[in-house]
């Protein structure tokens, strides 16, 4: 096939964002573009005036997958302007919660999102039949996520205990040793998962690119560090972001797209597995030798394969969180700051790659100033660039296999699109 | 509120773009009531599937949602998933777009799954913003009786606890 046109509109509630365009006409792309996210600028109107101890509330709701996220970035910034460096038990409470957020999130997109593509059943909803036992496995899993993030963030969904400072209120030390039985009990239930994807053939196709994620001496970056690129020997502190990413605009979307070095870049799981693999947890090793990701990979359908691993480490490394908290005792802590003026920034890995908030505030501690750099804005030029080396490679397949080939890479990456309203529209069966 | 309630009130939407919101605000005017210790009532955002979690070991849950119907702002709408045509499984490039219809779906093909219904209000205005539409601010009143009535009514049935007294 020489000649390919392909449309996909995606439903979002909010006018003007939602389509992938792609014209071939006798084998080159005449066009190719991809707009499936809104500007934050909306958002960060809504933080301005706020104060600093409120902020967060209102980026908690940016996104229900990574709400965890950013709050804790969110928090961070404020933080940041102020100086303040939390307590160890505030820091492990913070990086707890995250784990369990990377769970429910990576989990709920390689079972819900990625596995139905494998056996070319649509959705989710298609492999109950032939492959109930894995869809359980995938709520098990998420369920036990998000009980951990119940039990330290207060709630199932958009987390409240998490504070500047420190948490409003600390878990129970009995709960979380309770929780910890139960993580331990679900490594089963993670094995399998391994062995699950193991099984499952990803698409072969390379394309290396610029691979961005945070960087620590100390771990595998989740919760913090310095900004890394796989072009660059040096690191970048999250205050000096924009010396590291420029986002821009493009004329085809209101959205930001980011690059760095190059005209784009990849942030996310597999970023992350490039850039600091020798930190990951030995199970996870394994398990991305198992499942045959080999590093570094360049392979971004393989971003899915990472997230396996990744919550392979996050499970492990939840673990000795929760060993370190009982070793150390739990104390309610109670922390005050006061306002200061001046410009900070919060960088966390979200489980689509690093967010960054930024804020400044004034004397009184409002908001004068917040710009927002979500993953998926970093990865949209990238998405587009796969789509561009992607589609003369596989232009000699009939048009659904090629389209089954787009919508997986998209669904590797899994935009977030936080303006996508989540509204039913629905027809009832007496009308 | 009770962990393991045996009627669970739900409301979701995102609180950021105005009347998709309107179950967020509903669950924020029911905390002002009394209700009975065995209702649960959660604010559930845009929890998609994790909202299958709150729904674990109870017998009833009603969700409150902003629904699409084609009617005048503020219609309330109660209807259950046999009501409504199956447009499932709907074709998704992201996570972010999953809809309540779908979580209900999923938590249905768990073992024990609640009655699950759902409170439908036609919004107004979905676009970035923190405050609802007039037309559905004024329908509020409505909104919220026809939950609480829905809540005495399957709290009056055995086995669902008992017909509230409680509330003021």
């Amino acid at each position: 096939m020489h000649d390919l046109n392909v449309d996909i509109n995606h439903i979002t509630r909010v006018e003007g964002h939602g389509n992938i365009v792609i014209d071939v006409k006798g084998g080159k792309i005449r066009e190719l573009r991809m707009d499936i996210i809104e500007s934050p600028r909306f958002f960060e109107a809504m933080a301005l005036g706020r104060t600093y101890k409120e902020v967060a509330q209102i980026t908690s709701r940016i996104c229900g997958i990574c709400a965890v996220t950013h709050t804790t970035t969110s928090i961070k910034a404020i933080e940041s302007v102020l100086g303040f460096e939390p307590s160890i038990q505030t820091i492990r409470l913070r990086k707890l919660l995250l784990n369990a957020e990377f769970i429910q999130s990576h989990i709920l997109h390689v079972y819900f999102l990625t596995a139905p593509d494998f056996f070319r059943v649509g959705s989710v909803f298609g492999m109950v039949k032939d492959n109930k036992d894995d869809v359980l496995r995938g709520m098990r899993l998420k369920s036990l996520a998000n009980d951990l993030c119940a039990l330290v963030g207060g709630r199932h969904i958009h987390p409240i205990t998490l504070k500047v400072g420190c948490f409003s209120k600390s878990p129970e030390l009995k709960d979380i040793a309770a929780f910890k039985k139960r993580i331990v009990e679900s490594r089963s239930d993670i094995d399998v998962t391994v062995k699950f994807f193991k099984d499952l053939k990803t698409p072969e196709f390379e394309r290396e690119t610029e691979y961005i994620s945070l960087t620590s001496p100390d771990e595998y970056a989740l919760y913090g560090g310095s900004i890394k690129s796989s072009d660059h020997n040096g690191e970048t502190a999250p205050v000096d972001y924009l010396d590291r990413i420029k986002e821009f605009i493009v004329p085809h979307s209101t959205a930001k797209h980011a690059k760095s070095n190059r005209n784009s870049y990849m942030v996310g799981a597999l970023a992350r597995f490039n850039n600091n693999y020798e930190q990951l947890h030995p199970k996870a090793k394994a398990a991305a030798e198992e499942m045959g990701l080999k590093h570094p990979c360049y392979n971004p359908y393989m971003n899915n394969i990472a997230q396996v691993v990744e919550t392979v480490h996050c499970f492990e490394d939840s673990i000795n969180l929760i060993d370190d908290l009982i070793s150390d005792g739990l104390s309610d802590e109670k922390v005050e700051l006061l306002p200061e003026k001046g410009r900070g920034v919060g960088a966390t890995e979200a489980p689509r790659g690093t967010l960054y908030h930024e804020h400044k505030m004034d004397d009184n501690g409002k908001i004068t100033y917040a710009n927002y750099v979500i993953p998926t804005a970093q990865n949209l030029a990238n998405i587009e660039n796969d789509l561009r080396s992607l589609i003369p490679q596989v232009l000699n397949k009939k048009k659904e296999e090629i389209i089954l080939d787009i919508e997986m890479l998209v669904r590797a990456y899994d935009p977030c699109i936080s303006c996508s309203s989540h509204l039913m529209k629905v027809k009832f069966v007496n009308e | 509120m009770n962990k393991n309630s045996k009627v669970v009130i739900i409301g979701v939407g995102n609180l950021l773009l105005m009347d998709e919101g309107i179950g967020i605000h509903v669950i924020n005017e029911l905390e002002k009531h009394k209700l009975p210790q065995h209702v649960g009532i959660y604010d559930g955002g845009t929890g998609g599937f994790k909202l299958t979690d709150l729904m674990h070991g109870a017998k009833k849950v009603i969700f409150i949602d902003a629904v699409e119907t084609d009617k005048a702002p503020g219609t309330i709408t109660t209807f259950t998933s046999k009501n409504v045509h199956s447009i499932y499984p709907k074709k998704k490039y992201s996570l972010h777009d999953t809809d309540l219809m779908e979580v209900i779906k999923m938590a249905e093909l768990l073992d024990n799954p609640p009655e699950i219904e759902i409170v439908g209000v036609q919004p107004k205005i979905i676009n970035y913003g923190l405050t609802l539409s007039k037309e559905l601010r004024d329908a509020m009143p409505d909104i919220i009786n026809t939950v609480l009535s829905r809540i005495e009514e399957v709290c009056s049935v055995p086995g669902y606890g008992f017909l509230s007294k409680e509330r003021s």
